[in-house]
């Protein structure tokens, strides 16, 4: 292989994980609301495919190794798939443990992804053959996606019954567009629409404080109180000695379900799966490290797995870490379709080495250099990002995207589409349910 | 009205600010509003005054929107008070 590639694979890998290991530990970003935009906007840019892919996992490695990190020094998420483990952290933190919190889930982190990567390209080569089928019939299949994924959520009928309604909302404005001549016909309205799904929530609460009734009742806050506390003993950074060995088991099998239920939500099978291992174990203490560490072995398998089964098996992001963060991996016009994309653009070998590099580099970097130094990294993140300017930004990438998708008019289309997002979203109807509706509306809608 | 109802630890803050809570963290109203205006401002800027061509809009664009970011991390004070606390580091 050329070594200029190699130079560049490096450089985007040490990019993705620089910028991710500080997106990670800012408190509450969403994985989708902060990957996607960016891997978009790569994407957007013309970039070589496997450079993108390279950028993409090491963000992800990173994302997941650094968003537990504030979770276990000052009991605040990273990251809504951090969230699950805030209980167990916190009981860490009582003990005064929050070293042994980040290094039993960073140890976690390393195991998923050194199981979830092989597991991967060799469960995708499996599903290989079934390709063409999915690809027939991906339409249907993103139908009825949305509607199994609604069904295993907890607010099933509000996700059931919102479906229909958000799919004419997508659609509507689609032929609104053509019709008025805004958007020439036969290109199609997605990246700014995605976009507008993913900050939804964000863009509810902010519109609600233009209503003056809304503005003086809503909850008011003091200053975010953040304790670190600062840890000097850290002996052993080798993940296998940090571990024990029935954690060890528990990482490794958890790591190989998430790989395997790549098609269902992350944040729901870690719930699921780490209340069941550590119900068994009574000391508070070890009940904590052991849920953690096969919390976070899964939501690394889980994310990877989701990734890299559907984008080098199918072509066709089903799954919901697929079409969430990863999305743009599948579909960016002009760049990329359903047609070519990732899936078309790159060959096995190259699917491997992006893979390789990108999670080496994050896990060299990330894990024994940042949790290293974990808690000064939170210190300078807490004390100089403020959080306003990190949602300015977002709403900024929302804007320019909007306007070059479809002008002035889109930017509110946008805007109504998020507003309508982030309330259905507020009522229980998630992200992939989401996602998929806006695959399945040309379809959805042209049965009636 | 419910605004100054929180009665635990109010009365110690000098300045009780009042913070609304998005995405986990606090925020002051205003000073989202003034990093949101500088950020589309610089960014629509940028934008309109590149080459046009290809990816330059785009490129542009994203300039723009890190100047903003970079300028609001610069004016805007984070809403979190953070101590370090030094700890021996039990057994």
């Amino acid at each position: 292989m050329d070594p200029l590639l190699i130079m560049q694979l490096l450089i985007a890998a040490v990019a993705g994980t620089l910028i991710y290991t500080v997106i990670g530990i800012a408190p509450g970003t969403d994985e989708t609301a902060v990957l996607a935009p960016v891997t978009l906007v790569l994407v957007l840019t013309g970039l070589a495919p496997i450079i993108i892919l390279t950028f993409f996992i090491s963000a992800i490695v990173a994302k997941k190794l650094t968003d537990s990190i504030p979770v276990a020094v000052a009991g605040i998420p990273g990251g809504v798939m951090a969230a699950p483990m805030v209980e167990h952290a916190l009981v860490l933190k009582k003990h005064n443990r929050a070293d042994l919190a980040i290094r039993k889930m960073a140890s976690g982190s390393v195991i998923g992804t050194l199981i979830s990567v092989p597991l991967s390209l060799l469960l995708a080569q499996q599903l290989l053959p079934f390709a063409d089928v999915v690809k027939t019939y991906a339409n249907p299949l993103f139908f009825f996606g949305a509607i199994f994924l609604a069904l295993m959520s907890k607010e099933r009928f509000v996700s059931l019954l919102a479906i229909l309604p958000f799919a004419l909302l997508i659609q509507g404005l689609r032929e609104l567009y053509w019709a008025t001549g805004v958007v020439p016909a036969g290109q199609t309205v997605f990246t700014s629409f995605f976009l507008g799904i993913t900050i939804g929530p964000v863009l509810l609460t902010l519109f609600e404080l233009f209503n003056t009734n809304k503005r003086t009742t809503i909850k008011k806050h003091q200053t975010k109180e953040v304790k670190l506390r600062y840890q000097q003993h850290i002996e052993t950074l080798h993940p296998f000695k940090i571990l024990s060995k029935e954690e060890l088991t528990w990482s490794t099998l958890s790591s190989v379900f998430g790989s395997l239920l790549f098609i269902l939500s992350p944040v729901g099978i870690t719930i699921l799966l780490g209340e069941v291992i550590s119900s068994r174990v009574k000391d508070p203490v070890r009940k904590a490290s052991l849920a953690i560490s096969s919390m976070d072995a899964l939501t690394n398998a889980a994310y990877i797995a989701g990734t890299l089964i559907p984008l080098i098996a199918l072509g066709v992001p089903l799954s919901p870490v697929a079409i969430g963060p990863g999305g743009a991996l599948f579909n960016a016009p002009p760049v990329f379709n359903e047609t070519y994309n990732m899936h078309h653009a790159l060959s096995m070998p190259e699917f491997i080495i992006a893979t390789l590099i990108g999670a080496t580099v994050a896990i060299v970097i990330t894990y024994f250099i940042i949790v290293k130094y974990a808690e000064a990294i939170c210190y300078v993140v807490f004390k100089h990002v403020p959080h306003e300017a990190l949602l300015a930004l977002f709403i900024g990438l929302v804007v320019l995207l909007s306007f070059m998708d479809g002008g002035l008019l889109n930017v509110f289309g946008v805007g109504l589409v998020a507003i309508v997002a982030g309330y259905f979203h507020r009522l229980g109807m998630n992200y992939g349910v989401q996602f998929m509706v806006l695959y399945a509306a040309p379809w959805l809608i042209s049965l009636f | 009205m419910t605004t100054n109802k929180q009665n635990d630890i109010t009365l110690l803050s000098e300045s009780s600010k009042e913070l609304i809570e998005v995405w986990e963290d606090v925020i002051d109203i205003r000073d989202l509003v003034l990093a949101i205006m500088i950020t589309v401002t610089l960014t629509m800027t940028l934008y309109a005054l590149a080459p046009d061509q290809a990816p330059f809009p785009l490129i542009f664009g994203l300039a723009g929107a890190l100047l903003g970011f970079s300028l609001s991390i610069f004016l805007i004070k984070p809403k979190r008070t953070v101590t370090l606390i030094k700890s021996k580091g039990e057994k």
